[in-house]
């Protein structure tokens, strides 16, 4: 995949663009449990036989530079009825695959009895299915560009009852930090975001 | 998990449909080529429907309140096939099967009664994508719960006998959870809770009036609870004449007996009881009551 976008859909001033998001969760045995599927799209969306589940699911700015200094994001996913917090406290998420797709596709013209919509009202595959998107065919009639937007490992989460929130790193992360990576304690550091950013006195405690 | 469909519950007698539609977001993204692209996020459009109903009968509105508690956090089909007035607004059984794809979620439920016992409200509606099939429905589990207490303190309603409102206002406090995509509801998340609000709107003379004031003050805030009757509707008789409504001196029985039968455990609102006194000596008022679960 690369990050070249087609002029399929580029000479086109009216498309679609959504995202999918793969998760692996090992169970503690270090075996592979299972990927969650996600995506922001409103139905499932079917890529490489895989079904995405639509949910509510954001990410903010991602950047990246010459540097390579900060490739990291961070992820909102709803967490209602705690489905998403029960998989993850079952499962080792730490430093598993993450992986953000982004499609961006010309919709398919539908036309509603006399009607033609160019860029169609419901994009449902089969009528008599459950509604989805078959990104698949998609590819093939040539009017999609997918790349991997974001490759990298999922780093810490928390989540509240009403959101699950993760922040996925790459393998680039602390790329100019002066201090090589290491794991800290929750003794050492009141929270991640203070050993992220305490740089002075790692390896022995911060006296005054 | 077939979703119920409340077709027939909610659009038979209703007067009017207030639609708001929300259309396919979009926004734009520049490419190298310094050209904007317009970039349209979502396929669906969502609606909102505020179905209104006009001087409808307690036993229409009954109806209405039980669809409500049993599926107030739960996604339920609306099946438009049946109703023709919604056939060409909601299209989507036409591009997904029937009525499969057409779930709606509860946003609100206000309804008044005044003395000629007729309801007249709306009921909110939003469109849901958590539609009706197996691959949608299983992931993730909804109902909805309501288990309203009772209590046997008639201390209220006595008081009712006398101080009667001319108008109950009637609707519910949710604390249920919604998952969202774009502007249409997905699935909810029942935290249980739901409770009954009532306002009730007073009238009274002086005498009556400070026998209101008293049981508020005895009463009120986190002081005690009483029993409210469960629809809210304790009117008395009421004279109407060209110059409007006026108590008559008759025990409103037949009312409070009605609303005796399930007697709600509630209380006053903080600070919601307010008061005017007019220049005829009357004292117009009103709170907000509360049921306690």
């Amino acid at each position: 995949m690369s990050k070249n976008l087609s002029n399929y859909v580029r000479s086109d001033d009216a498309f679609a663009i959504i995202h999918l998001f793969e998760f692996d969760m090992y169970d503690f045995e270090g075996n592979l449990d299972e990927v969650l599927r996600f995506t922001d799209h409103e139905m499932f969306v079917k890529y490489n036989t895989n079904d995405y589940t639509p949910l509510s699911i954001t990410f903010d700015r991602l950047n990246e530079d010459f540097s390579m200094s900060s490739d990291s994001v961070s992820l909102s996913i709803d967490n209602i009825n705690g489905e998403l917090t029960r998989e993850a406290l079952a499962s080792e998420w730490r430093n598993n695959k993450a992986r953000i797709i982004r499609f961006i596709y010309t919709p398919n013209a539908q036309s509603d009895g006399a009607d033609y919509y160019d860029y169609g009202i419901i994009h449902s595959e089969d009528i008599n299915n459950y509604p989805y998107i078959h990104m698949d065919d998609f590819i093939t009639a040539q009017t999609t560009d997918a790349y991997y937007l974001f490759n990298g490992v999922i780093d810490t989460f928390s989540a509240t009852e009403q959101a699950l929130t993760a922040t996925l790193t790459t393998p680039f992360v602390h790329w100019n930090k002066p201090y090589p990576s290491r794991t800290y304690n929750q003794n050492e550091f009141t929270s991640i975001v203070g050993a992220m950013s305490d740089m002075v006195y790692w390896g022995r405690q911060n006296i005054v | 998990m077939a979703l119920t469909n409340l077709s027939s519950d909610l659009l038979n007698g209703h007067s009017h449909i207030q639609v708001e539609e929300f259309m396919k977001q979009g926004n734009a993204l520049q490419f190298n080529s310094g050209k904007n692209q317009r970039v349209v996020r979502n396929t669906l459009p969502s609606i909102e429907l505020t179905i209104s109903y006009k001087n409808i009968d307690k036993t229409k509105f009954d109806n209405l309140k039980s669809a409500y508690e049993i599926n107030h956090s739960n996604t339920f089909e609306l099946s438009n096939t049946s109703q023709e007035t919604l056939s060409e607004i909601d299209a989507r059984y036409k591009y997904i099967a029937g009525s499969n794809a057409s779930t709606y979620a509860f946003r609100e439920f206000k309804f008044s009664v005044r003395v000629d016992l007729k309801y007249t409200g709306t009921i909110k509606l939003i469109s849901s994508v958590f539609f009706d099939y197996p691959e949608y429905q299983d992931l993730f589990t909804q109902a909805s719960s309501y288990s309203p207490v009772t209590t046997a303190d008639t201390g209220f309603i006595t008081l009712m006998e006398t101080a009667t409102p001319y108008q109950v206002n009637y609707e519910y406090l949710s604390t249920s959870l919604f998952s969202n995509i774009g502007q249409s509801a997905r699935h909810i998340k029942d935290r249980g809770g739901l409770r009954k609000k009532w306002t009730l709107s007073w009238l009274l003379s002086e005498t009556v009036f400070l026998a209101l004031l008293k049981f508020y003050r005895m009463r009120g805030g986190i002081m005690s609870d009483f029993g409210m009757p469960d629809n809210g509707v304790i009117l008395t008789e009421y004279l109407k004449t060209e110059a409007g409504y006026f108590i008559t001196t008759e025990a409103g029985d037949k009312l409070i007996t009605e609303g005796a039968v399930a007697i709600t455990k509630a209380i006053f609102m903080k600070d919601s009881f307010k008061y005017d006194r007019n220049i005829n000596g009357l004292y117009s008022c009103r709170a907000d009551i509360v049921e306690v679960l």
